[in-house]
C-alpha cells in the first residue's frame, strides 16, 4: 500500500518537476502522439492564424501537406499569398470558429451558394465566408459565386481525400446572420459590407455549442472519408477584441478556455481525435511570455520552434531544411537568452516597441482579425 | 525638318510589317528611316545589352541581324528616335494564355477541365506576369537604360478563327462564348497595359478590321502569311500564328501614325488637302 495516489508518479505529473523546474525548449513528456502520420499520409490543415504557421512548418518539414488549390505557377508567391493561395490546404482562409467550419463543410456537400453572403464595398464585392482571399475584392456578385462554386468542390475533394486533419481552434465570438444563422471569419464592417444591428447579430459560442458542431463536423466528412484522423490545437494567438462587455483578457481567458475544454473532451472521447498541446507550450506560465512578440499576441519563431519540436519528436519526421533548422535553433538560443538576462534584471515582461509591433504586422501571417485593431481606441 | 529614325525589333512577326512596308508604305517624311532587326523567337533572347547598345550574344543571331538590317548586328540605341518591340512573346495567344494562366469565370469554368478558375484580378495577375517575362520586355528594359524613346510594342496577331473549327478546340464550349471572351481578352489587355505602362511603352493593338471574334484573327489575315526564313524560299499558304501582308499593311499604319503624332509630324508625308 502507498501513502498517496501520487507517489511514484512521474516528474512529469509534478508542477514543480514538470514546469517550475523544466525549460520550455527542452520539455519532455509533454506530448504523446495517438495516432502515427506517416510521411506518405495526406495532411489538411485549417484554423485560425496559427494554424497558417504550422502548416507552413509542417510542409517544410516533409509533411504531405495538401493543397487542393495550388497557386497558378506564375504568381510569385508573395501575390498568391495576398490572393490567400499557398496558405491552408484549400483556400477557405482563415477558419475561427468550429461552426465555421461545419459550415464549410455542409456547403461543400451541398455546392450550396448564397448572394446574401456577398458583402460589397467600394463598388468590389467580397465573399462574407472567406472574405480576405481576394485583396480587392471580386467584379462581380457573380464572379464570387462562379468562385465559391469551384472552391466548395475544391474543398469537399480535400475532406473526402485526407488521412489527417490538422485545425486549430481559434475564437467562440463571431457574427451571424440573424436570418440565415450564418456565422462570418470577420464583423461585418471590417473588411467589407457594413454592419446592421438588424442584420448581424453577435454570438458568443457555449461549450455544447462547439462541441457538437465539431462532432456534427466530424460525422459529416467521415460518411465519405471513414478513416479520417483529426489532431486539435488551441491557438495561443489571444483575440484582438472581443466584442462582450468584459475586459478583454477575461474574455480572452474564457474563450481559450472553452476551446481548450471541447478540444480535450473530444480527444478523450474519440480515438481518432487527438489534441497537441501547443497552447500549453506557448500561453501559460511555462514559457513566462517568452515566446510571444512585444504585442504579447503574436508567437514569435522560437515559440513555433519550440511547439513544433514536440510535435516532430512524436511525429518522427525530421524533413525539415537545414537553413530553417538553423534559423529556429538560432531564434531560440535568442529567446532564451533575452528570458534569461530579464529574469537575472529582475524585469517582467518586455516593454512593448510600437515600431516592432508594426514591423511585426507586416510579417504576420494574414489574419483578418487583426484588422479590427484598426478600430481600437 | 530633322531626319526622324525608327527601330523596330522583333522576331517572326515583324516579316508582315517589312513585306507591307516594303510594297505597301505610306508616303513618309523625307528622310524618314526604319530599321529593321528580326530573327527567330528561339534568337531573340539572344540579344544582349553592352554598353549604349544592343548586341548579337550568337553568331546565329548576328546573321540574321545583318540579313534583316542590311548589314547591322549591333544596335546602337542613341542613333534611333523611337523604337518599335514586335512579338518577342508579346500578345495575346488566348488559347495559350487560358492554358499557362488560367481561366475566369463566368463562362470559362464547367468546361475547363484542368485549367484553374481565377478571379478576374488573380488572373490579370498572373498575365502580367506571365507577359512581364517575355523578350520584348527584356529588350524594352534593355532599351529604357539607355534612353528614354518612345517605344511602341505590337504583339503578335491573335491566332487564327480557323484554329477553333479545329480539334481540339472545336468541342470547347467556351471559345463559342463571345461574352466570356471579350471579358478574357479585356483582362489580358489590362494585364499588357500595366505591363507595358511600368517601362512607359504604348500598345499598338491589333487592327480591329483584323479581328473575328475576340481573341482570334480573321482568316482572311492568315493566309499566304509571310514570316521570317532567311533561306526559305517557300511560305505555308495557312499559317494560325501569323499575319499576311494586308495585315501587315494595316498594323504598319496604325504603327507609323502613332510614330508620326509621337514625333511631331515627322514621319508620315503632309498630304494636301
Amino acid at each position: 500500500m502507498t501513502r498517496s495516489p501520487y507517489e511514484n508518479r512521474d516528474a512529469k505529473h509534478f508542477w514543480r518537476s514538470g514546469v517550475a523546474e523544466s525549460h520550455p525548449l527542452t520539455v519532455e513528456d509533454l506530448y504523446v502522439k495517438k495516432f502515427s502520420i506517416a510521411p506518405t499520409d495526406k495532411v489538411a490543415t485549417a484554423g485560425s492564424c496559427f494554424a497558417q504557421r504550422v502548416a507552413n512548418y509542417m510542409r517544410a518539414s516533409g509533411f504531405a501537406v495538401m493543397d487542393v488549390e495550388p497557386p497558378p505557377p506564375l504568381l510569385s508567391p508573395e501575390v498568391a499569398k495576398k490572393f490567400g493561395y499557398g496558405i491552408y490546404s484549400a483556400r477557405y482562409g482563415n477558419i475561427y470558429t468550429v461552426r465555421q467550419l461545419l459550415e464549410l463543410a455542409q456547403d461543400a456537400q451541398t455546392g450550396f451558394v448564397d448572394a446574401a453572403n456577398v458583402w460589397e464595398k467600394d463598388g468590389r464585392h467580397y465573399d462574407a465566408l472567406r472574405p480576405n482571399v481576394e485583396p480587392d475584392g471580386f467584379a462581380s456578385v457573380e464572379e464570387v459565386l462562379a468562385l465559391r462554386r469551384d472552391h466548395l468542390a475544391k474543398v469537399r475533394q480535400l475532406f473526402a481525400e485526407m488521412d489527417v486533419l490538422v485545425f486549430t481552434f481559434g475564437l467562440t465570438e463571431a457574427w451571424l446572420d440573424r436570418k440565415s444563422g450564418r456565422v462570418f471569419p470577420t464583423a461585418p464592417g471590417t473588411i467589407a459590407g457594413d454592419y446592421d444591428p438588424e442584420r448581424f447579430v453577435f454570438k458568443n459560442f457555449g461549450f455544447n455549442e462547439i462541441h457538437d458542431d465539431f462532432v456534427a463536423f466530424q460525422d459529416l466528412v467521415r460518411k465519405d472519408n471513414p478513416d479520417v484522423k483529426f489532431i486539435l490545437t488551441v491557438s495561443p494567438v489571444p483575440m484582438t477584441a472581443t466584442a462582450t462587455d468584459k475586459h478583454v483578457l477575461v474574455a480572452n481567458t474564457y474563450l481559450k478556455s472553452l476551446l481548450r475544454t471541447v478540444a480535450g473532451a473530444l480527444s478523450d472521447a474519440y480515438d481518432h481525435i487527438d489534441y497537441f498541446p501547443g497552447y500549453e507550450m506557448v500561453a501559460t506560465p511555462f514559457s513566462k511570455a517568452f515566446f510571444y512578440e512585444n504585442n504579447l499576441r503574436l508567437v514569435n519563431q522560437a515559440g513555433l520552434g519550440a511547439v513544433m519540436r514536440i510535435f516532430f519528436e512524436q511525429h518522427g519526421i525530421h524533413g525539415k531544411s537545414g537553413e530553417q533548422e538553423t534559423a529556429d535553433k538560432r531564434s531560440e538560443r535568442r529567446a532564451a537568452r533575452r528570458e534569461q538576462q530579464r529574469e537575472r534584471r529582475g524585469e517582467g515582461a518586455p516593454k512593448r516597441d510600437p515600431k516592432r509591433d508594426r514591423d511585426i504586422t507586416k510579417e504576420e501571417a494574414v489574419c483578418e482579425e487583426l484588422l479590427l485593431d484598426a478600430f481600437a481606441p | 525638318m530633322k531626319p526622324y529614325s525608327v527601330c523596330m525589333i522583333g522576331n517572326s512577326h515583324v516579316a508582315a510589317l517589312k513585306l507591307a512596308w516594303s510594297d505597301r508604305a505610306p508616303k513618309l517624311s523625307e528622310g524618314f528611316t526604319m530599321t529593321f532587326f528580326s530573327a527567330q523567337n528561339r534568337l531573340m533572347n539572344h540579344i544582349e545589352a553592352k554598353g549604349r547598345a544592343l548586341v548579337s550574344g550568337s553568331e546565329e543571331l548576328a546573321e540574321k541581324l545583318r540579313y534583316t538590317s542590311d548589314g547591322m548586328d549591333r544596335i546602337e540605341l542613341e542613333t534611333f528616335d523611337a523604337f518599335v518591340l514586335v512579338g518577342s512573346g508579346f500578345g495575346i495567344d488566348v488559347l495559350r494564355l487560358r492554358e499557362e494562366c488560367g481561366t475566369i469565370a463566368p463562362g470559362g469554368g464547367p468546361d475547363g477541365g484542368n485549367v484553374p478558375l481565377l478571379s478576374r484580378a488573380c488572373f490579370e495577375a498572373v498575365v502580367e506576369t506571365y507577359l512581364d517575362r517575355c523578350t520584348a520586355m527584356e529588350l524594352a528594359d534593355m532599351i529604357r537604360k539607355v534612353t528614354p524613346a518612345p517605344i511602341l510594342l505590337v504583339g503578335a496577331p491573335f491566332v487564327s478563327e480557323r484554329m477553333v473549327e479545329d480539334e481540339p478546340f472545336s468541342a470547347q464550349p467556351w471559345l463559342k462564348d463571345r461574352a466570356f471572351l471579350e471579358d478574357f481578352v479585356a483582362c489580358c489587355r489590362a494585364a499588357a497595359t500595366r505591363v507595358a505602362k511600368r517601362r512607359g511603352c504604348e500598345i499598338v493593338w491589333q487592327a480591329p478590321e483584323t479581328v473575328a471574334m475576340p481573341g482570334f484573327t480573321r482568316e482572311a489575315f492568315n493566309k499566304n502569311p509571310v514570316r521570317f526564313k532567311m533561306r526559305s524560299t517557300g511560305q505555308p499558304e495557312f499559317d494560325a500564328k501569323h499575319g499576311n501582308e494586308d495585315y501587315g499593311a494595316l498594323m504598319l499604319t496604325a504603327i507609323l501614325e502613332r510614330l508620326d503624332a509621337f514625333s511631331g509630324g515627322r514621319v508620315l508625308a503632309a498630304t494636301s488637302a
